[in-house]
């Protein structure tokens, strides 16, 4: 029986290994309306949101590339979220963050004004906006109110964040033009700097799932993966153009090419 | 004497530099190159950098070919110097600024 126990639990840890070690593999794309210049992701159900800041408007379209709704007359919509089925939309333009559901469009009350916004992360009464020009992360917790980060280079100073994601205690910033991922706690204690040794150019997007950490090489065509302790697992390079977002649904990323007027999905293979 | 040159002097320097202001008054459409416009953040940061500067009707950001179009509304002018001090605060090299050969 302990024989036949010990069997069971190497063959449980040689699937896990498995699965964790398995690389993303380019699957396919999803060509979208031409003239369109896809900025960033959200996925609600089967269906995706893409910002397409230079047509001022945002689409829905499904995995096959149909256009089955649009929200026009948005005066740059940038880094988009969603949120118990709600969208949030930062209006680079006006510097504000405006709030759709059920057809509703109202603005979001934040506590701080921020000066360009744009990206933004909400779940329930937690808030986190990437303020462009500010170069800092404007983070609301309950209604209240920090600052994390100022201007500069060195680490724990932003230099034009453009994204910024909250996973438990931890907030991770696509420090874009220092061409880095910085992590913070919630107090804005830096914990971990990614991607200054991986020649990353401008990282202007970031996603989690419960193991990775993947981010945009704008510059280069490229989506650095790491895993959640900050190792490079991967670099993704195959049609990916100018990679402006990523977004971890189950077991597909999905990549916002934003000079193809595509998304590419790669999957765990 | 000595006086008076040193005030004719500076009067003449007072309206060199006023004329030279007045001959860098731009109107009609404009086209300015400007580096690194390609990034989408940095372009429309530009853009809310230039919407704020007074008889600016229009922007136009190129991503693709990297230039913006600026038209000036109809019996107004901007200053070149305004235009170019704007860019550089948006964190961008301006570079030529030429009329716009469509208009």
């Amino acid at each position: 029986m302990n024989r036949l126990s010990s069997l069971v639990l190497i063959v449980i840890l040689f699937v896990n290994c498995n699965e964790k070690d398995k690389e993303w593999v380019f699957d396919r794309k999803i060509e979208l309306p031409e003239k369109s210049r896809p900025l960033a992701l959200a996925k609600i159900g089967e269906e995706i949101w893409f910002s397409d800041p230079e047509n001022f408007r945002l689409l829905k379209v499904d995995l096959k590339g149909t256009v089955l709704d649009s929200l026009v007359g948005i005066k740059r919509p940038m880094n988009i979220d969603t949120d118990n089925g709600k969208l949030y939309v930062p209006e680079f333009l006006t510097d504000t963050v405006w709030v759709f559901e059920n057809g509703n469009k109202m603005p979001l009350s934040i506590n701080a004004k921020p000066v360009a916004p744009a990206a933004l992360f909400v779940k329930g009464d937690t808030l986190a906006v990437a303020d462009f020009y500010k170069h800092s992360i404007i983070l609301q917790i309950i209604g209240k109110v920090s600052l994390i980060g100022k201007e500069g280079h060195k680490n724990g100073d932003l230099y034009y964040p453009t994204d910024v994601k909250i996973v438990g205690d931890k907030m991770y910033v696509a420090d874009a033009y220092n061409n880095r991922v910085q992590v913070f706690d919630l107090s804005g204690n830096l914990m971990q700097v990614l991607g200054e040794q991986d020649g990353l150019k401008v990282a202007s997007a970031i996603d989690l799932n419960g193991n990775y950490i993947a981010a945009t090489d704008q510059e280069n065509s490229r989506v650095l993966v790491y895993t959640i302790d900050g190792s490079l697992f991967q670099i993704l390079n195959i049609n990916i153009n100018y990679p402006t977002d990523v977004l971890f649904d189950g077991n597909s990323l999905y990549i916002s090419n934003f000079k193809d007027n595509s998304i590419s999905i790669y999957v765990k293979r | 004497m000595k006086k008076i040159v040193f005030v004719l002097f500076i009067g003449l320097m007072a309206i060199g530099l006023q004329a030279q202001d007045t001959q860098n008054e731009l109107k009609g459409t404009l086209k300015i190159e400007v580096d690194g416009l390609s990034c989408p953040f940095c372009a429309y940061g530009l853009e809310k950098n230039l919407i704020k500067v007074e008889g600016i009707e229009t922007i136009k950001i190129d991503v693709e070919n990297a230039f913006v179009l600026l038209t000036i509304s109809e019996g107004k002018s901007v200053n070149e110097k305004t235009i170019r001090k704007n860019i550089k605060d948006a964190g961008f090299t301006p570079k030529a600024i030429t009329k716009d050969p469509n208009e």
